[in-house]
């Protein structure tokens, strides 16, 4: 059974009642939308919190959703929401940031320090100016880019047209490259033409 | 990959990044879904358990089920409380106490005695049946693909044998022995692989004995558990101890347990069959 078909059928079966086979759901998703709301909130227990709330509300909409529509989008709709509401909610984005600064470097190996360093900074300094931006341009790149969703499903996610996701990109994009020419001279390689 | 001429190193970068992530571990989310599920909606009624029992001792299982999955995941905390290790690290057992609400459901018909109506009728038709059938395979391929050494009775060969994987890491291998739909045993030998066991306490009244019973038993030394009395549910449980979806089982036979070697390598050993537990013991370890 394909995976799409074995979805649609937690979702049919959970649909009518039956909570183990969403629970089969959350399993194949939690990751997904943990690490979402990880690269939104930039906090693990808030990430961890945003993605729960989100498979409750998932499980209490369950109804309301269309058997043979993609699922993916459709709960990363809920997922970024709740995220994005963790962090108007409690403005503690500073902070968290800090921590999640203090996160990524804590967990990155001594050696794969050694052997990527100037990857690794660059790849630190690109986050910096990432985090620069406005929350729901950071939720933009976070699905188009860091989870690498297709421009149609993060138009699903966000429940906004294709041709707006491709306008939002461009405009986050070109402000990302301002930021970067200011504050991050280093990475200015990053915004040449081809 | 979609870029721009504008943005495509840009582009270039910021997938990049997305890639060299380290996130921190996924926490156990399904199981704080199912708790906040558990705590603020009412539970949906759970599918029938997939093996046909007889109405009486269907409705004790469903509920023993059921019960145990609404404390499990309600009250994620309760989970330690209600469960018991009994000192084999392959295999957890979940007690289940009914609560007064589910009494009614024992209601004695007319003409059957109250002593006799809360009882599951023990049945000794072995389960054979490996949960969802998966996956049939030969004796030969099945040692082939298992990373640890299959044992076998002496004199015997197997008439169905069954190879499976979760998670890309344990793995189990399901031997029938005797007549497939009446096996005389069957023997599950797995690696880096987790049961759940959920019995029922037996305290639907005062002074009334457990329906499942445990008792210690020895093979080759190691120590063992034998089940007997009445059907219990068993299943395979996650890296957060957790049941794994799909994979529950009702039991309708005594059942030997016991495990050997370390934690990482060492196998866990369940042979489900009608003998007894002597007979049983003698298959056991008569394995090589």
């Amino acid at each position: 059974m394909e995976q799409t078909d074995r979805e649609q059928e937690w979702i049919r079966r959970a649909q009518s009642g039956q909570v183990g086979a969403f629970d089969a759901l959350v399993r194949a998703y939690e990751t997904l939308a943990f690490r979402a709301a990880y690269l939104i909130t930039h906090d693990e227990q808030e990430a961890a919190d945003a993605a729960q709330d989100a498979f409750v509300r998932a499980y209490r909409a369950l109804n309301s959703f269309r058997l043979g529509e993609p699922f993916r989008p459709w709960l990363m709709r809920i997922v970024t929401n709740q995220a994005l509401n963790r962090i108007e909610a409690q403005k503690r984005r500073g902070k968290m940031t800090d921590r999640y600064m203090q996160a990524m470097n804590e967990s990155t190996d001594p050696s794969s320090v050694q052997r990527h360093l100037e990857t690794r900074e660059q790849n630190e300094r690109l986050m910096r100016a990432v985090s620069r931006l406005k929350p729901d341009e950071q939720t933009l790149i976070t699905l188009r880019y860091f989870l690498e969703l297709p421009e149609n499903e993060v138009a699903q996610a966000l429940n906004i047209p294709l041709g707006t996701v491709k306008s939002r990109l461009h405009r986050t994009l070109a402000k990302l490259r301002a930021v970067i020419q200011t504050e991050f001279p280093d990475l200015a390689e990053l915004t040449l033409e081809h | 990959m979609e870029t721009t001429n504008d943005f495509a190193k840009l582009e270039d970068a910021l997938f990049r990044l997305g890639r060299e992530i380290e996130y921190p571990p996924t926490p156990a989310i399904a199981a704080r879904v199912r708790s906040e599920l558990g705590r603020t909606t009412q539970a949906p009624i759970v599918a029938p358990w997939r093996l046909s029992l007889n109405p009486r001792v269907f409705i004790a299982v469903a509920v023993a089920i059921f019960l145990a999955l609404v404390l499990l995941f309600a009250f994620p905390d309760a989970r330690e409380a209600v469960a018991q290790f009994l000192g084999l690290r392959g295999l957890r057992i979940f007690y289940v106490t009914p609560t007064p609400t589910a009494q009614p459901t024992f209601t004695p018909r007319p003409g059957i005695t109250p002593s006799e109506t809360p009882r599951a009728t023990p049945t000794r038709t072995p389960t054979f049946i490996p949960f969802s059938l998966c996956c049939e395979t030969t004796l030969a391929d099945a040692q082939q693909r298992a990373r640890f050494k299959l044992l076998l009775p002496q004199n015997d060969q197997p008439t169905k044998v069954y190879y499976q994987r979760v998670y890309d890491n344990g793995e189990q291998v399901v031997m029938v022995f005797g007549d497939p739909q009446n096996p005389r045993f069957t023997l599950y030998q797995a690696q880096r692989w987790v049961y759940g066991k959920i019995v029922d306490s037996g305290v639907f009244g005062k002074g009334m004995q457990p329906q499942t019973k445990i008792g210690e038993a020895r093979v080759n030394g190691n120590r063992a558990l034998w089940f007997s009395g009445a059907p219990h549910v068993v299943m395979v449980l996650d890296e957060h101890g957790e049941p794994i979806y799909s994979t529950e089982q009702t039991v309708n036979a005594n059942t030997l347990v016991w495990e050997t070697g370390d934690p990482d390598f060492g196998i866990i050993y369940r042979l489900e069959t009608k003998l007894s537990l002597d007979e049983a013991v003698r298959i056991a370890e008569s394995l090589r």
